[in-house]
């Protein structure tokens, strides 16, 4: 049963979108389970109330969306790669400059748009995922083609490894843990994209090694955790 | 408006959206009386643990995360994190200034399309196309790089903020690493003298922009209200009657019932910048002795009239100089200075117990700060609207 | 199946279910199932807003006055006789008129409004109007809010509450300034809120979270990520536990789950793909394919490299085609599109406003650039079916809305052709559609003044004796629309309704 934490004797405002406190006083969150994300708000009461454990959470639940200006320089800084070629869609156009305003960018100087829009765009998801999939990619492919300057997949060879609870793949998640959220994976987060090997194999990807890397950095680049603070 | 305070009064303690909370509630609490959907939130004392955020206090550990992101556009690097975990209260107070100041220096904070730089979008209101200078556009009428120098003089460093509206200097920026900024006596694209300057009003992108080709330029007026005091007459913000007004000295229809309520506060407000020409005179953006009596006779018989003096929040001013300061000395500045800080930071706007920090914030920008809004902002990331998860 | 068009949670998952199954048209076949039953209880009307942005003049188009019937012909905005065509059946003047050089800028500028007036004078209706604000960015606003006459929401707001519920994107904007700021009403549900969109040639290349990124790993391990992000990664993020509560968070869920899904399942990425395959534009080389409707629409816009209301428009249509959207905003900028070379003025600086410099020719140019492409939009939607049964076309029910900040100023030095006016609260609106009182001037002109009057709301005769407000002409256009007002007070405006 999760206890509500919350700032002393106040009287804080509530927007309708916030998510609502259960009868029993318990969180009701959404349960975000195979279909890769919650479904729409107005599903409403299809969403069966869900107790939740782990930490207390926040009543004032204020977070930012980092934007195209902050997710440019992180990605950049994260991946070890020049800001202008994280990843260029086609080939050749800078993905945060294509995808500014999906990204919560401003262009004032020839579309007015002074400020950024107040809420996340509906494209900003795969906007994000388009640019954290190729920088990945890129990061991925310049490690394992030169392992002796690699940055972040150091000892992984290109196509299947000896062992994915050998020493290197857990460095490799610790490294995006510490790139991407500024902090050390606990082992219960290392385990779960470990365990993401297993389905590589399964899908009989060519070279799984690759393969886990880009998908591993994908994970933690595109986290709620990357992407608001 | 005698009749709007007993209305009030009548209304508070009414539940206009039967959501059980009153009137007076919600908008103390900055929730939305008339939408059943937005209801203040009762809360208890605080209760719950986490092990990774101080819920119930002013988290350091925190704070220390998200003003990188804010004022240096990056996280701490783990490292940095670990280390700051390590110190002690006093420490990581310590550290958490030295990281703001350090911070303040960087051009993700003051340099060009910075963060400081992206505030004056809304203010400036850019328009590459009619742009001189650097990055030229087609037909090229005024430089708002200018401007934008001036706003990130203004609100940077040891400045007082208020020179956006007293300013009787210019701005030039070098770029590098950091950006710099220097005040000059005159700049070359500019057209003013100096002692008609008022900072961010009579700057000539400003003028150009604003003024254009009008005789009485109360789009500029509301321009400078809007942007400066955060106060928008569209809105019917800010509207303080003046007796007698509007004259409607352009005989444009102003005295009508439907526009002469925002008008009384608007024209007065306007008068002051009667002389400061837009497009009317070479060279654009100039200060023109008796400009309306030389460039728009012909426009009405009374334009002639159009005083130089006028009214600013209640209180007549000589000039657009006096304008200029006793709107930049006004209570409603130092709000509306804080208040974007607050936007940018925090969250829209200052909501139910976190005001009181806001009102502290504001009122010592103009004291304890002495308009200087680093100083400021030093003190918004100890607030608890800020640090407390 | 939900009346109102949206997959609930259990649909959801029996829709991936069969995905899973093998069933890979599975979400898709149950989209378009979700579609039929939402069009079955309410068919929708669609709304393109184009707008006049700088200030279009009504007396510059179909409201125009000749200089011989104004007794101030020499000081009024009139023109020549010969520059003002009567348009055969039809209350509407055109402008044709040719110049040597648009103000400052010497390039020679033509303008010929009759041929569009004739062609589409049916579904044209023009009405009269006065604004509340002479500040661009205000009246922008306030021209598709009706001045906040329903708490607030905008016009395409309006129309995407109504119809857009369980589309991908119901309210797309690819305009400018005032023109693509939200309404205030939050009461609405947050699809309602348009998608902004700056470049519409390369934003599709958004609509797809790995399509056109080459050697990657395959879409079934992507998903897989995606679990493992969302339920694994974020599941154990003290960071995404501690403020779960956000609803900035919730709805970054809703956007990246469900809503991106939908975006992906259409393969909009294709769908919604203007640009040809070129060395500039690899598409093929990245595993990628231009629209299917590609070549009609870059026909019907053929400047959508150089000009953006080109591949505005050229989205624009496909985007209703494709039942992403019920409401679409395309717009000219502020800035100069001048090719000098070519001596060809695409956009006045400010668009129809040019710093106050040059009336004529912005209002010349901006009007024929407006036409222009309200004409390829017509024709397209009139070539493209929605109902089957009833054999209506996308057109019957589309209604494109000019609309534009305030008028210009009346008055003009003696006999002056090139002079420059300023904002004027006084104008009037060009609305198309065959939902709209076709054929019809709604308010008249005083041709001594400039000045246009007008009308009784629900006969449409003129009424010289009263302006029509904001709220007047949001509320008619609802109406037409077909949006359920009930609640809103608004004025019922029967005129502007085509009549039965």
């Amino acid at each position: 049963m999760a206890v509500i934490g919350c700032s002393a004797n106040t009287v804080t405002p509530s927007t309708p979108d916030a998510t609502a406190d259960g009868p029993d006083g318990s969180v009701v969150a959404h349960d975000d389970a195979a279909m890769g994300g919650s479904p729409d708000a107005s599903t409403g009461n299809d969403d069966a109330a869900v107790i939740v454990t782990g930490p207390a959470r926040s009543d004032k639940a204020r977070v930012h969306f980092k934007g195209q200006t902050i997710l440019a320089s992180q990605m950049a800084q994260a991946l070890g790669l020049p800001a202008a070629q994280v990843y260029q869609e086609l080939g050749r156009y800078d993905a945060f400059t294509v995808h500014r305003i999906a990204l919560g960018g401003v262009e004032p100087y020839t579309l007015g748009i002074n400020d950024p829009f107040p809420d996340t765009s509906a494209t900003g998801p795969l906007a994000i995922e388009r640019i954290a999939l190729g920088g990945c990619k890129g990061r991925v492919d310049a490690d394992l083609g030169t392992p002796a300057s690699a940055v972040i997949f150091t000892g992984i060879g290109p196509d299947t490894l000896a062992d994915i609870n050998a020493a290197e793949p857990r460095q490799a998640i610790d490294k995006l843990y510490a790139r991407f959220l500024s902090r050390r994976a606990s082992d219960a987060e290392a385990r779960v994209l470990l365990d993401l090997y297993a389905d590589v194999t399964a899908a009989n990807e060519p070279r799984p090694a690759r393969a886990w890397a880009i998908l591993s950095c994908f994970a933690v680049a595109t986290s709620l955790e990357a992407l608001f603070y | 408006m005698t009749g709007f305070v007993p209305a009030l009064r009548a209304a508070e303690a009414l539940d206009a959206d039967m959501d059980g909370a009153t009137n007076l509630e919600e908008i103390t609490a900055s929730t939305l009386p008339a939408d059943a959907r937005s209801v203040p939130r009762i809360t208890g004392p605080c209760q719950g643990s986490n092990a990774y955020y101080s819920l119930c206090q002013y988290d350091r550990s925190y704070v220390f995360h998200k003003l990188h992101l804010d004022f240096c556009g990056r996280a701490a690097s783990l490292e940095d994190r670990e280390a700051f975990a390590g110190l002690d209260e006093s420490g990581q107070d310590r550290a958490i200034d030295a990281a703001l100041t350090g911070c303040l220096r960087t051009n993700n904070w003051i340099g060009k399309d910075g963060v400081v730089w992206r505030m004056a979008h809304r203010k400036v209101k850019p328009l590459q196309a009619i742009k001189s200078g650097d990055n030229r556009g087609v037909i090229p009428l005024a430089d708002y790089d200018d401007d934008y120098n001036l706003f990130m003089f203004a609100n940077t460093g040891d400045r007082d903020v208020r020179d956006l509206l007293k300013a009787d200097y210019f701005v030039r920026r070098t770029d590098g690493t950091p950006t710099t900024y220097a005040r000059v006596a005159s700049l070359g694209s500019q057209s003013i003298p100096q002692m008609r300057r008022v900072g961010m009003l009579t700057t000539k992108w400003f003028l150009v922009y604003n003024v254009m080709f009008t005789a009485l330029p109360r789009t500029a007026a509301a321009q400078a209200y809007r942007a400066y005091l955060n106060l928008d007459i569209a809105k019917l913000e800010g509207l303080q009657r003046v007796s007698g007004e509007p004259v409607d000295y352009d005989a444009r229809g102003v005295q009508a019932d439907a526009c002469k309520e925002c008008h009384a506060t608007l024209d007065p407000l306007t008068y002051p910048f009667r002389n400061y020409d837009g497009l009317d005179n070479q060279p654009f953006g100039s200060y023109v002795d008796r400009r309306i009596e030389r460039t728009f006779s012909d426009i009405a018989p009374g334009i002639g009239g159009i005083p130089e003096t006028g009214v600013v929040l209640g209180q007549p001013v000589a000039n657009l100089v006096e304008w200029g300061r006793v709107a930049a000395d006004s209570d409603e500045f130092a709000k509306a200075v804080v208040e974007d800080y607050w936007n940018l930071l925090i969250e829209k706007r200052p909501q139910g117990e976190e005001r009181d920090e806001y009102v502290t914030l504001w009122q010592a920008l103009k004291t304890t700060h002495a308009y200087h809004v680093e100083d400021m902002l030093h003190a918004l990331v100890r607030t608890e609207a800020y640090g407390v998860p | 199946m939900n009346y109102d068009g949206k997959l609930n949670r259990r649909q959801l998952i029996r829709a991936l279910g069969l995905c899973a199954a093998g069933g890979a048209s599975g979400v898709s076949a149950l989209l378009h199932q979700k579609r039929a039953v939402a069009q079955q209880a309410k068919k929708p009307c669609f709304l393109i807003v184009i707008p006049g942005a700088g200030g279009a003049s009504i007396i510059d188009s179909l409201m125009a006055i000749r200089t011989t019937e104004s007794a101030n012909g020499a000081t009024i905005n009139t023109f020549p006789d010969a520059e003002v065509l009567d348009v055969a059946g039809s209350p509407f003047r055109a402008v044709n008129l040719a110049r040597s050089a648009a103000g400052a800028i010497p390039i020679p500028f033509t303008a010929n409004q009759s041929n569009f007036i004739n062609k589409h004078k049916q579904d044209l209706m023009a009405v009269t109007v006065y604004g509340t604000s002479v500040n661009h960015r205000v009246a922008q606003k306030r021209s598709l809010t009706g001045n906040e006459a329903w708490k607030g929401r905008t016009l395409q707001e309006a129309v995407a509450n109504e119809y857009g519920a369980g589309l991908p994107l119901p309210n797309v904007n690819m305009a400018v300034d005032g023109y693509i700021e939200r309404g205030n009403d939050f009461s609405i549900p947050g699809y309602c809120f348009h998608e902004p969109v700056a470049d519409a040639g390369v934003w599709p290349l958004g609509l797809d979270g790995s399509k056109g990124i080459l050697d990657v790993p395959s879409r079934a391990l992507i998903e897989r990520a995606r679990q493992i992000r969302n339920q694994g990664v974020d599941g154990n993020s003290p960071f995404a536990q501690t403020f779960e509560r956000s609803p900035r968070l919730e709805l970054w869920k809703q956007q990246r789950g469900a809503q991106s899904a939908a975006l992906e399942t259409q393969e909009l990425i294709k769908k919604l793909m203007i640009m040809p395959n070129t060395a500039q534009i690899p598409l093929t080389q990245y595993g990628l394919l231009e629209s299917p409707d590609g070549m009609k629409v870059r026909e019907k816009f053929p400047n959508f490299l150089t000009d953006p209301l080109d591949a505005q428009a050229a989205l624009a249509f496909l985007l209703i085609k494709n039942r992403v959207s019920v409401t679409v905003t395309i717009s000219p900028s502020f800035g100069v599109l001048l090719d000098v070379p070519a001596r060809q003025l695409t956009n006045p600086p400010l668009a129809f406003d040019y710093s106050h410099n040059a009336h004529r020719a912005s209002q010349a140019v901006m009007w024929q650039r407006i036409m222009r492409v309200a004409d390829g939009l017509a024709d397209l939607l009139k070539g493209e079916e929605l109902d089957s049964a009833t054999g209506e076309s996308f057109w019957d029910r589309s209604l494109i809305y000019v609309a534009t900040e305030f008028g210009r100023d009346k008055r003009r030095p003696a006999n002056a052709d090139d002079f420059g006016t300023g904002h004027h609260l006084n104008n009037g609106y060009m609305l198309m559609s065959p939902l709209a009182n076709g054929n019809h001037v709604l308010g008249g002109v005083d041709t001594a003044t400039g000045l246009t009057y007008g009308f009784d709301p629900t006969t449409g005769a003129p009424d010289t004796g009263r302006h029509m407000n904001e709220p007047e002409i949001y509320g008619g256009i609802l109406n037409m629309l077909q949006v359920d007002t009930s609640g809103a007070n608004l004025p019922d405006m029967r005129a502007m309704r085509k009549t039965a």
